[in-house]
């Protein structure tokens, strides 16, 4: 974080939060659609965890972490966005043109990303917490440090689609394909048991 | 082009640049001192853009170095590109963003320090007519306004060296000659200013030094005026009653002789012209008489020998 407590750094992470703050659409909805689909699979989820042998869950157990682990997986575009509208605007080469170096560029894009996805990881327990009645199993704290490391790999996913892939549509294909599967494979949609006894048969 | 007790401020040396099997510049060498506006021309392909490019440090050469206020851009990198400023040809600003938080985010992304920005800010949109749309985001604004900003972030941090890829492209008239104008400030202020452009008549306009880049190579560099008068040819067209005679050196066409001349010969030519004419009596009838002046334009063909692609006025200029 040495690049970011230069000037030029700070300033690429103070334009890219306007940015953000400019057009708040594409964070509603990350936010808004996990909570609806909550509210929507609550029902089914705790049915289905009923059969599984959990007598006392209500499905928040798996709607509130699931929901928000998949809507994280597909920030993942608006991360891909950030850096390739900067081409579209005309303004990355003035960027890549001023005396800030290429780690203050990256690191003042992503970290206001990385603030962003936090804070709506935040958004997503506490309601989840509040509204459907969710509980970790261990602490809030830990959930809170794993919430940190997973948002903080997910940016570096971002990143590195960016560096990747020439175009947005490319990365953005990849990215929700691939954020889709490991959501899936990590039990967001279903637990993994249950997603396994089913290949099984 | 040489102006003594002027640091070179941008330098290009023996630039050489390949894409494929293309060479777009070929042992290029450039200097523009502090206070001097260059204006870079040529065709279309010519290697303009690749040689801003390179001076900003957006593309690597295969050859030669380029330095401003005397750092390797390659090699010194953030020490060269602190004293530039970039206008790049495609507007580049971001339209979700207000005027004012355009300018404020490229002052302190080259370096302005923080309690001199709001004043930077300021000054800078007051030299471009911004002052007004300073609370507009930049999406709103019309082409001329949007080219005025694009110009103003290149300039907010008050550049030594400045890099213009064609500002003035979809300004109309009034924006151009507005832009015109703070080219010509920069300059008097001391920035060096590399400009590249189609539309000649600027040129003349700023009275700028000129180098015309055609086929990787820089053909001809020196002032305005010089060029011009080494180079630019003076058309006169002699138009008769009737069918134009054949006149030594002259050219027919139709009812009317034309001849080329280049520097002080127009006087002589035109004279012996006359003289002969007069010599064969009432055999021809003299109806008129036009000399086109020398400009730019014509300079700038006669270098290129490039008429298909001609700037802004170029072809006209010969078919008049």
């Amino acid at each position: 974080m040495r690049s970011l407590r230069s000037n030029r750094g700070l300033a690429v992470a103070r334009a890219n939060s306007w940015l953000l703050l400019a057009d708040p659409a594409p964070i509603v909805v990350t936010v808004a659609m996990p909570l609806l689909l909550m509210a929507f699979l609550m029902p089914a989820a705790g049915a289905q965890l009923h059969q599984e042998g959990y007598a006392g869950a209500s499905g928040a157990e798996q709607v509130v972490p699931g929901m928000a682990v998949l809507f994280a997986f597909l920030s993942t575009s608006l991360i891909c966005t950030l850096f390739f509208r900067e081409h579209a605007w005309g303004t990355w080469d003035r960027l890549r043109a001023s005396s800030a170096s290429s780690l203050d560029l990256v690191l003042g894009k992503v970290v206001p990303l990385y603030v962003c996805l936090l804070a709506q990881m935040a958004v997503l327990f506490g309601v989840g917490a509040v509204a459907f009645g969710y509980r970790p199993n261990g602490s809030w704290l830990a959930l809170a440090a794993i919430l940190a490391v997973f948002v903080a790999a997910l940016v570096l996913f971002g990143v590195m689609l960016v560096a990747v892939f020439a175009t947005l549509d490319e990365a953005m294909v990849t990215g929700n394909l691939g954020g889709m599967v490991m959501a899936g494979l990590g039990g967001a949609l279903l637990p993994p048991r249950r997603s396994l006894d089913g290949r099984s048969r | 082009m040489a102006m003594v007790g002027r640091a070179a401020m941008l330098e290009i040396d023996g630039l050489c640049k390949r894409y494929g099997t293309h060479e777009v510049l070929c042992g290029v060498d450039l200097a523009v001192l502090s206070g001097q506006v260059l204006a870079l021309l040529g065709p279309n392909g010519a290697g303009k853009s690749t040689l801003v490019s390179i001076a900003a440090g957006l593309c690597l050469p295969d050859g030669g170095q380029a330095r401003v206020a005397g750092f390797d851009v390659r090699r010194e990198r953030r020490g060269a590109l602190a004293h530039l400023g970039l206008a790049p040809q495609d507007t580049g600003v971001y339209p979700t963003l207000t005027v004012k938080q355009n300018l404020d985010f490229f002052a302190r992304l080259n370096g302005v320090p923080s309690r001199q920005v709001p004043g930077r800010v300021r000054e800078v949109a007051e030299t471009l007519g911004l002052t007004s749309l300073l609370g507009q985001r930049a999406g709103q604004l019309s082409g001329g306004q949007r080219r005025r900003l694009h110009t103003a972030l290149a300039v907010v941090h008050g550049p030594e060296v400045l890099l213009l890829d064609e500002p003035t492209v979809g300004a109309d008239v009034a924006a151009r000659a507005g832009l015109l104008d703070v080219v010509r400030k920069l300059a008097a202020g001391g920035a060096a200013i590399l400009y590249t452009t189609h539309y000649l008549p600027e040129v003349e306009q700023l009275g700028a030094d000129v180098a015309i880049l055609h086929e990787g190579r820089i053909r001809l560099a020196g002032h305005l005026q010089e060029v011009v008068a080494s180079y630019a040819q003076t058309r006169a067209t002699l138009t008769f009653v009737g069918d134009a005679p054949v006149l030594s050196g002259w050219q027919v066409a139709g009812e009317r002789l034309v001849r080329d001349v280049v520097g002080d010969e127009l006087g002589p030519v035109v004279a012996d012209a006359i003289a002969v004419l007069a010599a064969r009596g009432g055999e021809v009838q003299l109806a008129g008489m036009e000399i086109a002046r020398p400009s730019l334009e014509t300079a700038y063909l006669a270098v290129t020998g490039d008429h298909r692609n001609a700037p802004e006025g170029g072809a006209d200029a010969l078919a008049a």
